[in-house]
Formats: structure tokens, C-alpha cells, sequence
């Protein structure tokens, strides 16, 4: 994405880590969890974050609105999934759980949208 | 002596050239990440952005287009500028001074207002009210011009937040005239903000979190001070700053999308102190303002300082 970026670097904390830090954690949920994390090495720039899905966006990693939202952004891209930004409720993106909670919970919806739109 | 506020003519001006928010990003050292969430989930799309348009030619069409409901023989006593950023022009410049000369306004007391930052353009109708009531012949009237370039990229950035746009906006005020009653208007102003765009992270994570709240705090202040419950209110006439701030405001007032005027916001972006007033005037233009209807005009100020003014549109004046 920019100069900066570090897309496909993988953070210290991988999935397995992060997923360990609550027990929501599912082999489906997974990936999305993955995909955070990536986003999270990319818009801190750094590859040896420690992150769990206790991890507190704002809080512990200082983010505004903006830094999550590109994060967001990037998550987006990596999973295919789009949010509507007026259904978006930003207390869904405060810790690395939440987050992967409200994607996970999109993504489930998404399979059953595409079917109803016929064969790619 | 007394008497309530009125508002006999808003009008606003815009310049013509209109961007997308794209095109200012190499100018404003915008990344691409930054401009796509200003779009998807600020709500910006398209703004007025002219450079080569000066400062007094930007004030002077919607301040004479307002001026031009003043009745013969009447006199304008006040003429107030309220704007946000304090230096909008250089220092040997005094800008309410040069407005009055260039609207014909020899008589007026003229003066600027910026105080409450981007709340300085409702504050100067209450300041010119309250001057009108304590020390104006009966039938003076004050004329409130707002309007100010987004010169420099740390004027047009505010991180995090908003990219400002080029407007103007002028209200012609009297008392007890037949334009829109000024029912109320309410401000809290928040000392520990004073730091504009030099705030801690944990106070601009704060900030974020309590705007909405606190918008909210003070629309209830002003409807309840104008006798009134959201209910009776037709629309709310809001700032355009983004629209991630009048979800979060909307979700906390309960109330349905509708009911607060957001059109605008991809159209004209933040317009420093004019927004209330450009938005007004396109509800206006659309036919949308109802005689005897209640209306909350409110914008926000860095620094920080939250205001609603509660207005009743009466078609025969400020229409």
C-alpha cells in the first residue's frame, strides 16, 4: 500500500499467539484473527509487536480513530469483506478480540449474500 | 431594553471550484490510506478549494446578498466577524474593519470574534443580540459575517478529524423582526482542550470518545432551554466536520439519521464557522424549512467549545 507498508511480514505475535489470548479463539476464526494481527504489523510499522486479542487498540497501542480505521481498511482488503460504514460501531474495533469478533461475525454473512447473486 | 433575537436574512457563498478530496492529497501530505478512510468512513468526497480566490472576495457576496434586507433608512450598528482561525489575514490587516469600509458600513462598531472557534459564528449572533438589547437605538440591526480560506496545510488538516473547506456565510440580525427567532443557545466550553491541535493522545482518544455525548449534552441544553423536546425539533442543522462524528452524536441522541442534516458533508466538507449557515441555506433553496418549524443549529470549536442555538423558521424573513 505505501512505502511504509509491511504487508505480508509476519508480527511476532502470530494467530496461535493472539488467539491464545482468549478462549474465543476457532480454527475459523483464525485467519481473521491472522489478518488483524498482519494489519496491526503494517499500520504500527512494526514487525515484533506483542499482540493478544486482549490487546486494546486505543488504549495500549495508543491509536486514534484514523490509525484503526486504516487498519480497518487493510483487514478489509485482506479478507474480502466490506463494512458499511453506517452499521460501523467503533466500540466493535477497541481490542484485537472484538474486532475479530465483528469480522468473523460479517464474513459468516457474507457466503450466504454471494450465493443469492449466482455462480461467480 | 428587551426584545429576542432575529434573524432577517442568511446567506452564504461558495466558491466555484470544487475538488475531491484526492486531489488534495499530495498538497495536505495525505496518504492513500488516510484519504480512502476520510472517504469510506469520514463521508468525504468533494470540497470548495480555491487559492487564488482572496480572502475579502470570499466575505463580500452572501454579506452584501444579506445586507440587501435591510430595510431603507435602517442602520446596521454592529458588524461582526467570527472566524476560527485566529490569523487569517496579515497582521496590518484588520479584517472587520476593511469588511465594514467594503460593505459601506461606516457607522457600524466592527469587530472579530474567534474565541469559540468554529462555534464564533452563532456566538457572534448572541453577542450582537446582547448588544442590540443593551445598548442600540430600537430598530438597529448588526450584520454577522463568517468565512475564512483554507490558506496552509496545517489550516486545512486537523488530523484525525477533518479537511477544511472554503466558504462564507452571513446572517442579518435585528430584534423582534419577523426573520427567525432565536429561541435559545447553549455552549460548554472545555478548558483542558485549549491546546487546539497539540493534545495528548490520551486526550485525543478522550476527546473522541465523548464528542458525541457531549453534542448531545448541549442540543438537550438548548431545546429544553427553548421549551421544546427533540420531538418538536424538525431537523438538526449540524456541522459538516465528518460523518463519523454525527453517527456516534446520532446514536447517543437516540434519534433516526434523518433528523440531522448531513447532505452536505460530502458535498462542501468543513467550512470552519460557516457550515450551519451553508447548510441552512441549501435547505432553504430545497424548500425544506417549514414556517413556524424548530430548528438546532450546532457546531463544535477547537479548543473545545460545544454549541446549539434553537431557531423557528418564519418564511417571511430569513427565507
Amino acid at each position: 500500500m505505501t512505502g511504509r507498508a509491511t504487508a505480508g511480514t509476519a508480527a511476532r505475535a502470530t494467530a496461535g499467539t493472539a488467539a491464545a489470548g482468549t478462549t474465543a479463539g476457532t480454527a475459523a476464526r483464525r485467519p481473521v484473527v491472522d489478518a488483524i494481527v498482519r494489519a496491526l504489523a503494517e499500520v504500527l510499522d512494526q514487525e515484533d509487536a506483542e499482540l493478544s486479542e486482549d490487546t486494546r487498540l486505543f488504549d495500549d497501542l495508543g491509536l486514534g480513530s484514523m490509525a484503526v480505521l486504516e487498519l480497518l481498511l487493510v483487514v478489509e482488503e485482506s479478507t474480502g469483506v466490506a463494512v458499511d460504514p453506517e452499521d460501523l460501531d467503533i466500540d466493535h474495533l477497541r481490542t484485537v478480540g472484538s474486532f475479530a469478533d465483528y469480522m468473523q461475525a460479517l464474513l459468516e454473512g457474507a457466503p450466504a449474500e454471494e450465493r443469492k447473486e449466482g455462480p461467480a | 431594553m428587551a426584545g429576542t433575537t432575529t434573524l432577517e436574512r442568511i446567506e452564504s457563498y461558495l466558491p466555484e471550484r470544487s475538488v475531491r478530496i484526492e486531489e488534495l492529497g499530495e498538497h495536505l501530505g495525505l496518504r492513500r490510506a488516510e484519504l480512502g478512510v476520510f472517504r469510506k468512513f469520514y463521508g468525504l468526497d468533494t470540497l470548495r478549494f480555491d487559492p487564488d480566490l482572496p480572502l475579502f472576495e470570499l466575505l463580500g457576496p452572501a454579506a452584501r446578498r444579506a445586507l440587501a434586507a435591510l430595510p431603507a433608512g435602517a442602520r446596521v450598528a454592529y458588524l461582526v466577524y467570527a472566524h476560527t482561525t485566529q490569523a487569517v489575514a496579515p497582521p496590518e490587516v484588520e479584517v472587520a474593519q476593511v469588511l465594514r469600509e467594503d460593505l459601506g458600513l461606516a457607522d457600524a462598531e466592527a469587530f472579530g470574534l474567534s474565541q469559540q472557534a468554529c462555534v464564533s459564528s452563532l456566538g457572534g449572533i448572541d453577542v450582537v443580540g446582547e448588544l442590540l438589547r443593551a445598548e442600540a437605538e430600537p430598530g438597529a440591526y448588526a450584520l454577522m459575517v463568517t468565512g475564512e480560506r483554507a490558506y496552509s496545510p496545517v489550516v486545512q488538516h486537523i488530523p484525525n478529524t477533518a479537511i477544511m473547506a472554503d466558504a462564507a456565510a452571513a446572517c442579518l440580525v435585528t430584534l423582534d423582526g419577523g426573520g427567525d427567532l432565536v429561541r435559545s443557545f447553549a455552549t460548554r466550553t472545555l478548558g483542558e482542550y485549549a491546546r487546539w491541535l497539540d493534545l495528548t493522545p490520551a486526550q485525543n482518544t478522550e476527546f473522541g470518545e465523548r464528542y458525541g455525548s457531549r453534542i448531545a449534552e448541549v442540543i438537550d441544553e438548548a431545546v429544553a432551554a427553548a421549551g421544546l423536546s427533540l420531538r418538536d425539533v424538525e431537523l438538526v442543522i449540524p456541522h459538516n466536520v465528518n460523518m463519523l462524528a454525527w453517527r456516534q452524536t446520532i446514536k447517543v441522541l437516540d434519534v433516526p439519521r434523518e433528523k440531522v442534516f448531513l447532505d452536505n458533508v460530502p458535498r462542501y466538507s468543513h467550512t470552519f464557522a460557516s457550515d450551519v449557515f451553508v447548510n441552512y441555506t441549501t435547505l432553504r433553496e430545497r424548500g425544506a424549512l417549514v414556517d413556524g418549524g424548530h430548528y438546532v443549529m450546532v457546531s463544535v470549536g477547537l479548543g473545545a467549545t460545544f454549541g446549539a442555538m434553537v431557531v423557528t423558521h418564519r418564511g417571511q424573513g430569513a427565507s
